[in-house]
């Protein structure tokens, strides 16, 4: 079963992109904005590929890994309404304080990297979705080789 | 005067392909693979637009339904030929399972288009096709129908210069679908299972303005992707009795490396011909094939074997060994009991053209035809025919080793009724003398030549087969009761043929 990342160098890079993107990740709402931001980046590249459901399956799946170590985020996964896991994803941050936010939503995208990396391995990874995390991927990607 | 349209044929990188297509694949073409699950469809797929796309010409890989497309990414890595470099560059993927379940026809003809025309690829995949033909044709309100929108595909995806492959299980027996119609290529494969071997099938249908390779040709999936065997050819003019060869037979002999061996040949093995060398177990076969390499090695001719039942490290195969070692001579040794003729025969003719190679021993045929898949044990006989044209065609001198019961009641020299196949022949036989087992040779068949019709003594030493006198003194030898006789003639040991 798969636990919370242990991949530091991706979560620090992931943390890094969140908080310059939410202007110094100062409060939940922006946080939550620059979250989902991201995940449209992810969904933008990954969907043509593996197709929107493929990009839903493994969401969900992070949340629900996530959710072990943050309880409150399994409220973002599907229900009967008509939002996205998504949008509900973003609600639920939205009403968290802007650190666990932050957290959280680092952890979640931590856990869908390592996923896909399981799956399709890091090279391809890093290839299809490296860039999103801003100018770090370099840096990622060299601590990778250490 | 205005010339014809050359159509440009693509190599396709994939080892054996251009050979059974008749050069390559048609630029522009649209061509179907079809087969059931598991048959290789999408490895061939990937290693094609691995190794044709280029920056000038990319590729779009459509993904439909069926395999995911995450597992088609995470499968097919394995092979080397998946760089994942290109992905984004020169390879796109794009997945259509969202159009095709939401879609009509016409929406996914134009989702494709749209791509095409983004991209502008030179080559276009689509996987499976069949999944859009039967997802789309349940829509209620189709504006374009199926044969329409194969139709449109074709003519577009031709207008933009693309080369396309629709992948998919399509009904080879029954009925053709309309898109065999339009289809410039039609690429089958299929898995052949018979007791517990599997054999790798693959035939081109159909290729529009080429002559193909016709028939069915074997191919193997490894690490490095799909490698096909081509059905060994046989030239029309070579269907006759004995060995077909297209090079005239020069009048050299070869010199067999076992003193007397080669007077009782007339002169030695003539070059360019096939030596069945027929015994019981323990007879020497694997020593005489041994000294016939190690003089050619000696003699600056390069020699291969294929050896399907003793490893090098073995007895006397320590020789052959050392030679393989030093790079004096070529081995293929496997023990694979799934292989086909074609597979083994394409191995050969590599090594020989790698080697240069002048001499080649195949020790033996009851262990090549254990190797044989049992779905081609059937028709082993006319696979031998095959490999001996092919052979005799690349104009090597072959020795094969046949395994032989000790009968006798009869005088066979094969178990497989092959030895009409082969240039000349030698046969080896245990007898027993005064309580003693010895062993005896003779030269039958040497096609075209003198050679001698005695029944010589051999013994295996330390440094090979040693060849005695005549065993005139006895008839009955080869019945199992030799009667010592006295006899007054001097025999000459030779008969005119």
């Amino acid at each position: 079963m798969m636990e919370p990342p242990k991949n530091a160098p991706v979560k620090h890079a992931i943390l890094q992109t969140l908080t310059q993107k939410s202007g110094g990740a100062k409060d939940a709402t922006s946080i939550a904005e620059a979250s989902i931001n991201t995940w449209s980046e992810v969904t933008t590249r990954l969907a043509p590929i593996i197709g929107g459901g493929g990009v839903d399956a493994l969401f969900n799946r992070s949340l629900t890994i996530a959710a072990r170590a943050h309880p409150w985020l399994s409220h973002a996964k599907g229900s009967n309404d008509c939002a996205t896991p998504a949008d509900r994803f973003r609600t639920n941050l939205e009403t968290r304080d802007a650190s666990s936010a932050l957290e959280a939503s680092a952890v979640v995208m931590g856990i869908f990297y390592q996923m896909l990396e399981t799956l399709i391995g890091e090279l391809l990874t890093e290839r299809l979705l490296g860039s999103i995390w801003g100018h770090s991927d370099k840096n990622v990607q060299k601590e990778h080789l250490q | 005067m205005k010339n014809k349209v050359e159509i440009n044929r693509l190599s396709t990188g994939v080892p054996g392909l251009d050979s059974i297509l008749g050069g390559g694949l048609p630029e522009f073409s649209f061509n179907l693979m079809a087969g059931p699950p598991g048959s290789g469809k999408t490895t061939l797929a990937h290693q094609l637009m691995f190794s044709m796309a280029t920056k000038e010409r990319p590729a779009l890989y459509f993904t439909v339904l069926g395999e995911s497309p995450l597992m088609m990414l995470r499968y097919q890595q394995q092979f080397t030929f998946f760089d994942p470099e290109k992905i984004n560059e020169t390879i796109h993927f794009v997945n259509l399972g969202d159009d095709v379940v939401n879609g009509r026809f016409d929406q996914i003809l134009a989702r494709i288009m749209k791509e095409v025309e983004a991209h502008s690829p030179g080559f276009v995949f689509v996987d499976s096709f069949r999944s859009i033909m039967l997802e789309a044709d349940d829509s209620s309100d189709p504006i374009i129908g199926p044969q329409h929108f194969i139709q449109q595909l074709g003519n577009q995806l031709r207008s933009w210069q693309v080369t396309s492959f629709f992948l998919g299980k399509y009904p080879i027996e029954n009925d053709s679908p309309p898109v065999f119609t339009v289809a410039d290529g039609l690429i089958s494969m299929c898995q052949s299972i018979s007791r517990n071997s599997m054999v790798r099938k693959i035939q081109i249908l159909k290729m529009r303005g080429q002559e193909t390779s016709p028939g069915i040709h074997t191919f193997r999936i490894t690490t490095d992707g799909i490698e096909i065997f081509p059905a060994a050819p046989i030239t029309g003019d070579s269907i006759a009795a004995g060995t077909p060869s297209k090079l005239p037979r020069s009048d050299k002999r070869l010199t067999m490396g076992v003193p007397a061996l080669d007077a009782m040949l007339g002169g030695g093995l003539p070059s360019g011909y096939s030596l069945l060398v027929a015994g019981p177990s323990g007879s020497g076969k694997t020593i005489l094939a041994t000294a016939f390499l190690s003089e050619g090695v000696r003699l600056g001719e390069p020699g291969v074997i294929v050896a399907f039942e003793q490893t090098p490290s073995q007895s006397w195969t320590r020789t052959i060994d050392d030679l393989v070692r030093a790079g004096r001579i070529g081995l293929i040794n496997t023990r694979l009991l799934d292989l086909s003729i074609d597979e083994i025969v394409q191995r050969m003719i590599d090594t020989i053209k790698q080697m240069k190679a002048t001499r080649v021993v195949i020790d033996s045929l009851s262990g090549f035809e254990l190797a044989v898949a049992p779905t081609f044990r059937e028709d082993f006989r006319e696979s031998l025919f095959r490999m001996v044209s092919v052979l005799a065609d690349l104009g090597v001198t072959v020795l094969m080793t046949s395994e032989l019961e000790d009968r006798y009641t009869d005088l066979r020299f094969s178990s497989y009724g092959s030895a009409f196949l082969t240039d000349a022949i030698i046969v080896q036989r245990y007898i027993e003398i005064g309580g003693h087992l010895k062993r005896v040779m003779a030269v039958v068949k040497v096609r075209g030549s003198n050679h001698s019709n005695d029944l010589r003594e051999y013994k295996i030493t330390d440094e090979g087969i040693v060849i005695g006198d005549p065993m005139v003194d006895f008839t009955g030898l080869l019945a199992g009761s030799p009667t010592l006789e006295v006899v007054s003639e001097v025999r000459t040991g030779s008969k005119p043929r």
